[in-house]
């Protein structure tokens, strides 16, 4: 897991349960791509395209239902407090 | 202890329990009442199937029809249905319960036997392509799963297993004098076609396999490595019986059981985990 913005860890920590570490830290690297930033340069502003880089993979990997909740738990969580 | 873990004790003692009792009564006592134990194992694997069925319909209702997880549990609902319905077939020839119109006509009675048994076919093909589309859409994610060289090469040992089995199948025929030629041409037909399928399947199971190790850990993969157990749990079973029949039938016949319950023990577990899954999140 390379150094990172609390939403880069807070995806990777959402993520590993449920798709493994190798998959969860991937899914980090595509979210950035599609924010086009480095993993430690991810903030809560990022969350809008965070999310709809990682919705399709989710959606495939797990089933629409629990996607739209992990995601949920992602915003939750890495969003502004 | 979860519902999963808990299964998963029962299925395993029952295992241990069935082949203790096996090794006992075959050995100390003789091979027919050894007989009687792979018949029993045989009912607990048709119950142990009945509940994957249910369940996995209960798993494919939470997913909209839109999604790649819905065609897979959907060809695996068919997989099971069909083979159902296969296992029903031989169960009614192992307690003498074929309908009296079936036993009447030998022609009926030919289809019944020999024809039907095609059912375990058709049903693997569900398996396979189940297995197909989850490749197929992992692999759409953009994540880097992807096949090793270790692994074609153990698909090409899979396949060296298949043909040695196909070649030790050769002496498996027990069927009545009369019926004895035609009987045993059909059996070679169905195994050839069987041990085709179920290479595939291994195969199709050892790609599986090295994506959820690529995971690294997770609920999914926990999910998808029950499910690759199962595929080779049931290509073991081909195995089982050629290589054992020749020298003791009574063996082959509850060693390719018992790998057919571990099969069946397998789905369930990785049906459960799947339940599991889409409830907790």
């Amino acid at each position: 897991m390379p150094e990172s913005s609390n939403l880069n860890q807070v995806i990777f920590e959402v993520l590993s349960p449920l798709l493994g570490k190798f998959t969860a830290q991937k899914a980090v690297e595509i979210a950035c791509q599609r924010a086009r930033k480095d993993p430690a340069e991810l903030t809560p502003a990022d969350l809008p395209e965070v999310i709809a880089g990682l919705r399709p993979m989710l959606r495939t990997l797990l089933g629409e239902h629990l996607a739209a909740r992990i995601l949920e738990d992602i915003q939750r969580r890495g969003g502004p407090p | 202890m979860s519902r999963t873990r808990l299964a998963l004790g029962l299925l395993l003692a029952t295992s241990l329990a069935a082949t203790a009792l096996f090794a006992g009564l075959a050995l100390g006592v003789s091979d027919r009442a050894g007989l009687l134990v792979a018949r029993g194992l045989f009912l607990a694997t048709l119950g142990v199937e009945l509940a994957a069925l249910g369940l996995a319909f209960a798993v494919r209702a939470r997913f909209q029809p839109s999604e790649p997880n819905r065609r897979i549990w959907t060809l695996f609902a068919v997989f099971l249905v069909v083979r159902l319905l296969a296992q029903l077939r031989l169960a009614s020839l192992y307690f003498d319960l074929v309908p009296g119109f079936v036993t009447g006509s030998p022609a009926l009675f030919l289809f019944y036997t020999a024809g039907l048994r095609y059912l375990y076919t058709l049903s693997d093909l569900a398996f396979a392509a189940a297995l197909g589309v989850a490749i197929h859409a992992w692999r759409a994610t953009g994540l880097p799963f992807r096949v090793l060289g270790r692994d074609f090469a153990l698909m090409a040992l899979v396949g060296g297993l298949a043909v040695a089995t196909w070649a030790l199948a050769g002496n498996l025929t027990f069927l009545s004098e009369e019926f004895r030629n035609v009987a045993a041409r059909q059996m070679q037909i169905f195994r050839l076609v069987a041990v085709s399928l179920g290479t595939l399947v291994a195969c199709l199971c050892l790609a599986v396999r090295r994506f959820a190790v690529q995971m690294g850990g997770g609920a999914l993969a926990g999910v998808w490595s029950a499910v690759v157990v199962a595929g080779i749990a049931h290509a073991a079973s081909f195995l089982a019986l050629g290589a054992l029949s020749q020298r003791w039938q009574t063996g082959a016949e509850f060693f390719e059981q018992l790998c057919l319950f571990v099969f069946a023990a397998s789905f369930l577990l990785a049906i459960l985990r799947q339940r599991e899954l889409t409830r907790g999140g």
